[in-house]
């Protein structure tokens, strides 16, 4: 592979300890067996971190890790990996962001940043056309994540008429600086990743921004202007996305289409699990965000055609006014129907309270239909929340909790912990209503109405995700019995082996796209000879390495496993009424799981495993 | 009888609805829908709606009766009841 054809060839590597910058040549060897994003940053990850290193430690690295595609004008392809040991679980954990950061840094002169070390004093890094710097932040410490981003472009000396045209910036909220372990880093201001608290640790470093300014993109990357490169662009363009029916939903909705089907399929999480429908599900779903709250459609990342994020903004009411984007699917779930609030405008403030101060979503609404659950029950009273009647569907309590959360404040000192540790700080039994595994919040899709999605949850390699296997996809969403556990192993297994090369390559989700698609990707832009069968090789490589990371950290088959809700509430309504996901029913669906990845009955990779999949080099 | 049909995405641009009540006065199934829909909306419904190669509802659509999969009820041949709801869906991807 020729650097700057499609990879930069160069690493950058900062000490905030000591202020060093280095660069490094990337490393080929890795590159070949991993690709990029996802399998290269877990790699990196894997050398340098010494097992049962504290995620708060200087010694602890953030890895932003881009993908061959990454700034090329193949449409989906713009995303980066951030790769750090998390906070709220202690294992690893990978958070993709898209927007114009990625494609950004490749033009900077960089496939990725390493960063160690632990600054005495806030500082934040700039990237431009090849060399970096730390600069002093201690005049950005407390700002939010949209005065931040503003401030850092503003000190750069440009003045882009739009923020596309110049620099582009990442950065923590007051959340991270706290390290409140549901923190994220938030991109161009509204693209989000960290789940797990990837903010925190950043915040941990005293590391408040980074910015990428890439002035010499147009030669930044030569596969930008190969004819058989940007022919197959086109093709991808007509074919995978404008004709192709997989992508409709999203072209026409986004994600906010989801929450009628969730909730006809009675797996829509209410009032923090309780039930699967929610009785204002039309004044929170797709409907209900295009009659109040759009403005329009199809805002994008860099290149990209789909197009699924909606541009909103309050027109009435008490937040009118209010300016953003989304909310999307999980937000409407957990913050609308999690915390049983049936007014989107509402949801929208709330979402716009949590991007402000740069905490996840998910998690969030997650942690406070929690407690507002514990509170109905009496196990939280108004002298734990000074005051807050946090009952579902109390709206103004709702929207104060973000603020608290980030600032540690009152009772947002304990959700700031996420719900797993705030839990066992609480006691009293509030365990028995927390949703989450290893740490990580459950997110939007109600296992006791999609079986796979138990298995998905538990065995995803960061803790509770939907995005690396979605079964619901093809069950409850498609053709497949979702109250079965027949046949969720292999779905499962199959969609963590392609979200491990897709997020390699650096691809974003919602392209439909195959392996085969994948493989014609990569050789055209990296001279690579990929086959379908060969990538289904990277992908299990990339996945059992993250699980040999685990292992590594202590975790094992007893951390696969469900919140008491799922196996002992059965859900009261729906579709599912009267399910459970029983521990017969998981236990098979887990046993036949790790027998389908070639890991022993603990969920270990077998030697045999770890020998075909060219593992025997990493680090012990 | 009256079943509700709802729509997303291209399906309500093709029907300039997002939902509407269709009567019929004698036992339905999904597939007699169908072709009522097809019928009444026209060439595009038919196109959304069916291959044309094999008459068949296009495998990529989602038909949820009330809340469940057709697929898992009785197909296209399932009957309809009086007051259902037929959710038409186009292929989601997660977020």
């Amino acid at each position: 592979m020729r650097p700057g054809r499609s990879y930069c060839g160069q690493i950058l590597k900062v000490d905030l300890s000591n202020g060093k910058i280095v660069k490094e040549e990337i490393r080929w060897d890795w590159v070949d067996k991993y690709i990029g994003g996802k399998g290269l940053g877990i790699r990196y990850l894997f050398e340098l971190l010494e097992p049962g290193t504290d995620p708060y430690s200087p010694s602890n690295p953030i890895i932003l890790m881009t993908g061959p595609l990454t700034g090329t004008v193949a449409s989906t392809m713009s995303r980066m990996a951030n790769v750090t040991k998390s906070p709220a679980t202690g294992t690893m954990s990978d958070s993709y962001s898209g927007g114009y950061f990625p494609a950004e840094l490749k033009f900077a002169g960089f496939d990725g940043v390493i960063i160690t070390g632990c600054s005495p004093k806030p500082v934040y890094l700039t990237i431009k056309d090849g060399h970096a710097e730390l600069k002093d932040a201690g005049h950005l410490w407390g700002k939010n994540v949209f005065e931040t981003t503003d401030l850092v472009v503003q000190e750069s000396g440009e003045r882009p008429r739009h923020y596309e045209d110049g620099p582009k910036v990442g950065c923590i909220g007051p959340a991270g600086e706290n390290k409140v372990r549901i923190a994220v880093v938030a991109y161009d201001k509204r693209h989000f990743a960290g789940r797990g608290g990837t903010g925190a640790v950043m915040g941990s470093k005293n590391l408040k921004a980074i910015s990428a300014r890439g002035t010499k993109q147009l030669r930044a990357l030569s596969i930008n202007s190969e004819p058989a490169f940007l022919g197959m662009v086109r093709e991808i363009i007509k074919k995978e996305i404008q004709e192709n029916p997989d992508e409709e939903m999203l072209r026409k909705v986004g994600t906010p289409g989801i929450v009628t089907l969730s909730n006809a399929g009675g797996l829509l999480p209410t009032r923090n699990f309780q039930t699967g429908m929610f009785e204002k599900m039309e004044q929170i779903n797709s409907d209900a965000l295009a009659d109040t709250i759009l403005v329009r459609h199809q805002s994008t990342c860099y290149s990209c055609s789909i197009g699924c994020r909606n541009v909103t903004k309050v027109k009435d009411g008490e937040y009118a006014g209010l300016k953003g984007e989304g909310p999307e699917y999980e937000t409407l779930a957990l913050c609308g129907a999690g915390m049983g609030i049936g007014d989107i405008r509402v949801i929208m403030k709330f979402n716009e309270e949590c991007s402000e101060v740069g905490i996840d979503t998910i998690s969030a609404g997650n942690v406070c239909g929690w407690a507002m659950e514990l509170f109905e029950r009496g196990i939280l009273t108004t002298k734990d929340t000074d005051g807050l009647e946090l009952r579902f569907g109390n709206t103004s309590a709702a929207v104060v909790l973000p603020s608290l959360i980030a600032h540690r404040k009152g009772v947002g000192n304990v959700l700031a912990e996420g719900v797993a540790m705030a839990s066992k700080i609480v006691g009293k039994g509030s365990e028995r209503y927390a949703l989450h595994c290893k740490g990580l919040e459950y997110p939007g899709y109600d296992p006791r109405g999609t079986f796979g999605m138990a298995l998905a949850y538990a065995t995803a390699d960061r803790g509770a995700d939907h995005n690396r296997a979605w079964p619901v996809g093809y069950d409850a969403f498609g053709k497949l019995d979702p109250l079965t556990p027949e046949g969720k192993a292999k779905l499962c297994r199959n969609d963590q082996v392609r979200t491990s090369v897709k997020w390699s390559t650096t691809m974003c989700d919602f392209l439909a796209a195959n392996l085969e698609l994948c493989a014609r990707l990569l050789n055209t832009a990296c001279g690579t000879s990929y086959t379908e069968e060969s990538l289904r090789v990277v992908g299990r490589r990339i996945w059992t390495m993250a699980r040999l990371f685990s292992q590594r950290e202590g975790f094992s088959r007893k951390d696969d496993s469900m919140p008491p809700r799922i196996y002992l509430d059965p859900l009261p309504e729906g579709n599912a009424k009267g399910k459970v996901v029983s521990k017969e029913d998981f236990d098979r669906m887990l046993t036949e799981y790790y027998g389908l990845w070639g890991w022993d009955e603990q969920g270990r990779p077998t030697q045999t495993t770890i020998e075909e999949l060219a593992l025997t080099d990493l680090p012990t | 009888m009256r079943v509700k049909v709802k729509y997303l995405a291209a399906a309500r641009e093709i029907t300039g609805t997002r939902e509407e009540t269709v009567e019929t006065d004698k036992p339905s199934t999904i597939m007699d829908l169908l072709r009522l829909l097809a019928e009444k909306h026209g060439q595009k419904m038919r196109d959304y709606l069916f291959d044309s190669t094999t008459g068949k509802p296009k495998p990529h659509l989602r038909f949820l009766l009330d809340g469940r999969s057709v697929h898992m009820i009785n197909e296209f041949d399932t009957m309809l009841s009086d007051e259902a709801t037929l959710l038409i869906v186009p292929p989601v991807a997660g977020g």
